[in-house]
C-alpha cells in the first residue's frame, strides 16, 4: 500500500490529486513514528481507532476502504479492499485528466 | 526467658481458636477455592458489563478496568508462600503460571512486577517432582522465553512420573517450535527487531536474537518424536486427545510427526480420531498458506517475511502445497470412514463448521459422511448448512480453474496433480452450485425447524456476511416461517446485508473496464461476471433499502453482535445508500488530522481525492 500511494503522490505532483487518510490506529505517537519512517507526506484525519466517528459515519466495513472523488467533490469509486494498483491508477488518472481539461479548456 | 515466651504462647492459642471458629475459610484449600471463585465472579462482572455498555468507548474502559489477572495472581502467590509445603501451593503456583506470562517491559520502560518467576523458582525448589506438575507444563507450552523452557528441561529430566514427562516434553518441543517464528522474525528486519525490542525490552530482545532459529527448530522436532515414540503411549487416552486437537492450531514438522505415530501406533480410537483430524486440518492451513504465497505480489511476501521472517518464507516456497493438500484430503476420508463414530456431537459439529471453508474433495466426503450417517440432529443441521457452503466454493474453485490464463494453468496443475485438474475441469459449476442452493434449501426446511433459536440466530447473521443465491432462500425461508422474533430479525437483518453485498457487487460489475474489469472476472469467472452485469441494480437496491426499513420498523431494539442495536445498524447503512454512493456528492469531513491540525475534506476540492481510511496495525 504504502509504496504504491508514495508513487502516485511522486507522479502527479503538480496535478490536481491528493491523498488524504483517515487513520483508525488506537496510539498517536506510534503513528507518527510510522508516517516518518514510511514517508508518508499527506495529510490523514485522525479517527481515534477502529470504532472513530469518521469511519462510523461514513460506514466502513473493513480496511482498508478507499473513495475516489472528482475535483466537484463527487463519489466516482469506492472499493472495500484494495482492487489492485492498476486498478487505482486507472481510475486516479482518468478522473485527473477530467479535472484538467476542465480547467483549461481547448 | 523461655518460659515466659511459651507462657506468651499459650495466651495466644485461644485467641487463634476462636478466630478459627470464627471464619471457617481458613485452610488454605478454601482459600484457594474462595479466591479463584472470586476471580470467576469477577471475570463474570466483566462480561456482564460489556454486554450492558452502549457504546464502544465504555466497553474499551471496562476492558481496561476489567479482573487484573496480574493482581490476581500475586494474592495466590502469597497464599502459596504462606503455606509452602500444603499441596494447596501447588495448584496456587500452577494458577499463577497458567495466568500470567513473563514479565514484560511496562509502558514507562520500567520492569513490571515478575509474579511468575518466583512462582517458577519456588515450583523448582519444592514440587519439581511432583505427580501434579502437569498442568504447570501444560500452562508453560505457551511460554516461549528461557525461564519457561529451562523449567520444562528440569521437569522432563528429573521428574519421575511419565505424565508429567511427556507434558513436559511436549511443552517445550510447542514452546521451542513457536520461538522459531519468533526469532526468525525480529532476525529479519529492522523493523521486526524493534518490536521484538518493544513488547519484551531491550536485554531480552538481544537475547532473542543471538538464539539460532535452525537449532531451535531441529530441537523442537527431535523433542516432538521423542514424545511420540517414548511418551505418547503414557498419556490418559482423555490427555492424548486434548494434545493432538490443539496441535491442529499450531502445526508444524514436529507435530506432523507426533500426530502421525498418534494415528498409525496408539490404542486409543478417540487420540487416533483427533490426530487424523489435526492432521488434516493443519496440512490443509499449510497448504493454503503456500499457495496464496507463490499467487501472490511482491507486497504479500513482505508481509509475509514481516510474520515469518525471510527464512520462514524460504521454507514455505519450498514445500509441495498440492501434495499436503492431497494428504489432508486423504486424512479427511480416513477420518470419515474409520473415527466419525469416536467424536463427540459438539466435537464433530465444530469440524463440519470449519470444513465450509474448504472446497476439496475430502472436506466433501466428511460432510456427506456426517450429514447422512450421523444419529444426531445437531451433527446433521451443522453438516448440511457446511456442505452448502462447501459447494458453493467447490463450484467457485471450478470456475477459476476453467478461466485460468497459462500462467494460472500451470500452477494448478502442480497444485492439484493432472489428473485431479483434469477431473476439476470436467465438473460442471453450474450443478454444483444449484447442488449447494439446494442443500442450503434443505437446511430451511428440514433442519432449522428443529435449531435452537440463538444458534438459529447466530447461522443467520453469519450468512449475511457472505451473500450468495443459496443463503439468500435459506434467509428467506427462515424469515417467512421461523416464529421467533430473534430469529426472523437476524434473518432480516442479515438478508439486508447480504444484499447490500450484492448490490455493490453489481454495480461494479456494470461499471469495471480495463485492469479491474480482469480481475473481477477472474474473482467471479466469466460466466459469473456476466450474470452479475445483467442484474437488474435498481430493483436489487429498491429491494434492499425495503429490508433496511423493515428492520428499522419490526426489529430496532434487538442487539447485533458488536452490541449496536439493529437499527442504528440498519441506519448506518441506509445513510451510506443515501449518501455515500458513486455519483453523490461527497459529504465534508471536518475533524482534525494526527498532529491536530484542523483539516477539511472540502478545502481539497478543484483536486481529485484519493480518500483511504487505513491503519497501521
Amino acid at each position: 500500500m504504502y509504496p504504491h500511494e508514495r508513487s502516485l503522490v511522486q507522479r502527479l505532483e503538480g496535478r490536481p490529486f491528493a491523498i488524504l487518510g483517515v487513520n483508525s490506529d488506537d496510539d498517536r505517537d506510534e503513528l507518527k513514528k510510522v508516517l516518518v519512517k514510511q514517508k508518508l507526506t499527506w495529510r490523514s484525519f485522525w479517527n481515534g481507532g477502529g470504532d472513530g466517528p469518521i469511519s462510523n459515519r461514513w460506514n466502513v466495513q473493513g480496511w482498508p476502504t478507499l473513495y475516489v472523488i472528482d475535483a466537484k467533490g463527487v463519489i466516482r469509486h469506492k472499493w472495500l479492499g484494495s482492487p489492485g494498483d492498476k486498478v487505482v491508477d486507472e481510475a486516479i488518472e482518468a478522473l485527473v485528466k477530467e479535472a484538467e481539461q476542465v480547467r483549461t479548456p481547448r | 526467658m523461655k518460659r515466659r515466651i511459651l507462657i506468651g504462647l499459650l495466651a495466644l492459642v485461644p485467641v487463634l481458636t476462636a478466630l478459627r471458629a470464627d471464619d471457617k475459610a481458613k485452610t488454605p484449600a478454601d482459600e484457594y477455592k474462595a479466591l479463584d471463585k472470586e476471580y470467576g465472579k469477577a471475570q463474570a462482572d466483566l462480561r456482564e458489563a460489556l454486554k450492558a455498555a452502549k457504546t464502544p468507548a465504555a466497553r474499551k474502559d471496562i476492558n481496561k478496568k476489567g479482573p487484573d489477572a496480574k493482581a490476581f495472581a500475586q494474592r495466590f502467590l502469597a497464599l502459596a508462600e504462606k503455606n509452602p509445603k500444603d499441596k494447596t501451593a501447588l495448584d496456587a503456583y500452577a494458577w499463577v503460571v497458567s495466568h500470567v506470562g513473563r514479565s514484560r517491559p511496562a509502558e514507562d520502560g520500567k520492569k513490571e512486577v515478575d509474579v511468575r518467576g518466583p512462582a517458577l523458582r519456588a515450583l523448582r525448589r519444592d514440587f519439581l517432582t511432583s505427580e501434579g506438575l502437569g498442568p504447570v507444563c501444560q500452562a508453560l507450552r505457551s511460554a516461549d522465553d528461557k525461564d519457561g523452557q529451562d523449567f520444562l528441561r528440569a521437569a522432563l529430566a528429573q521428574n519421575p512420573h511419565p505424565e508429567v514427562q511427556a507434558l513436559a516434553c511436549l511443552a517445550l518441543a510447542a514452546s521451542l517450535n513457536s520461538q522459531v517464528t519468533q526469532v526468525r522474525r525480529a532476525q529479519s528486519s529492522t523493523e521486526g527487531r524493534e518490536q521484538a525490542e518493544k513488547s519484551l525490552g531491550k536485554e531480552q530482545a538481544e537475547q532473542l536474537l543471538a538464539l539460532d532459529a535452525a537449532k531451535l527448530a531441529a530441537e523442537s522436532e527431535q523433542l516432538f518424536k521423542r514424545a511420540a515414540v517414548d511418551y505418547s503411549a503414557k498419556l490418559s487416552k482423555e490427555e492424548l486427545t486434548r494434545q493432538c486437537q490443539s496441535l491442529a492450531f499450531s502445526y508444524s514438522k514436529g507435530a506432523d510427526t507426533f500426530l502421525r505415530h498418534v494415528l498409525e501406533k496408539s490404542e486409543h480410537r478417540e487420540a487416533q480420531a483427533a490426530a487424523c483430524m489435526a492432521l488434516a486440518s493443519g496440512l490443509r492451513n499449510h497448504a493454503d498458506t503456500v499457495r496464496t504465497l507463490r499467487g501472490g505480489d511482491d507486497e504479500l511476501r513482505t508481509a509475509y517475511e514481516s510474520a515469518f521472517g525471510k527464512e520462514g518464507v524460504h521454507d514455505f516456497l519450498a514445500e509441495d502445497e498440492g501434495k499436503c493438500a492431497r494428504d489432508s484430503e486423504a486424512f479427511l476420508k480416513r477420518a470419515a470412514a474409520d473415527y466419525m463414530a469416536r467424536m463427540s456431537k459438539a466435537e464433530l459439529a465444530r469440524h463440519c463448521q470449519s470444513l465450509a471453508y474448504d472446497p476439496g474433495k475430502g472436506a466433501e466426503f466428511f460432510l456427506r459422511s456426517a450429514l447422512e450417517k450421523s444419529d444426531e440432529r445437531e451433527v446433521r443441521w451443522a453438516a448440511c448448512l457446511a456442505l452448502a457452503g462447501q459447494q458453493r466454493r467447490f463450484a467457485d474453485a471450478v470456475r477459476q480453474a476453467k478461466d485460468a490464463d497459462a500462467d494460472h494453468r500451470t500452477r494448478d496443475e502442480s497444485y492439484y496433480g493432472k489428473d485431479a485438474l483434469r477431473e476439476l475441469l470436467a465438473v460442471d459449476p453450474a450443478k454444483v452450485s444449484k447442488e449447494s442452493e439446494d442443500l442450503y434449501t434443505r437446511a430451511a426446511t428440514n433442519h432449522a425447524p428443529q435449531v435452537a433459536k440463538d444458534e438459529l440466530a447466530r447461522q443467520c447473521q453469519m450468512l449475511g456476511f457472505s451473500y450468495n443465491k443459496g443463503a439468500e432462500k435459506f434467509l428467506r425461508h427462515v424469515l417467512d416461517n421461523n416464529d421467533h422474533r430473534e430469529v426472523k430479525g437476524a434473518a432480516c437483518l442479515a438478508l439486508a446485508n447480504g444484499l447490500r453485498q450484492h448490490v455493490d457487487a453489481v454495480r461494479e460489475a456494470k461499471e469495471a473496464d480495463g485492469e479491474r474489469r480482469k480481475s473481477l472476472e477472474s474473482h467471479y469467472g466469466k460466466a459469473g461476471l456476466a450474470e452479475l452485469r445483467a442484474a437488474d441494480a435498481g430493483a436489487a437496491l429498491r429491494e434492499c433499502i425495503h429490508m433496511f426499513d423493515t428492520v428499522v420498523a419490526d426489529y430496532a431494539d434487538l442487539k447485533d453482535a458488536r452490541g449496536r442495536t439493529y437499527e442504528e445498524a440498519a441506519r448506518a447503512h441506509l445513510y451510506e445508500i443515501d449518501a455515500l454512493s458513486v455519483g453523490k456528492t461527497a459529504p465534508d469531513i471536518r475533524a482534525e488530522d494526527v498532529d491536530a491540525r484542523p483539516l477539511n475534506l472540502s478545502d481539497y476540492r478543484g483536486k481529485v481525492v484519493l480518500l483511504d481510511f487505513w491503519g497501521h496495525w
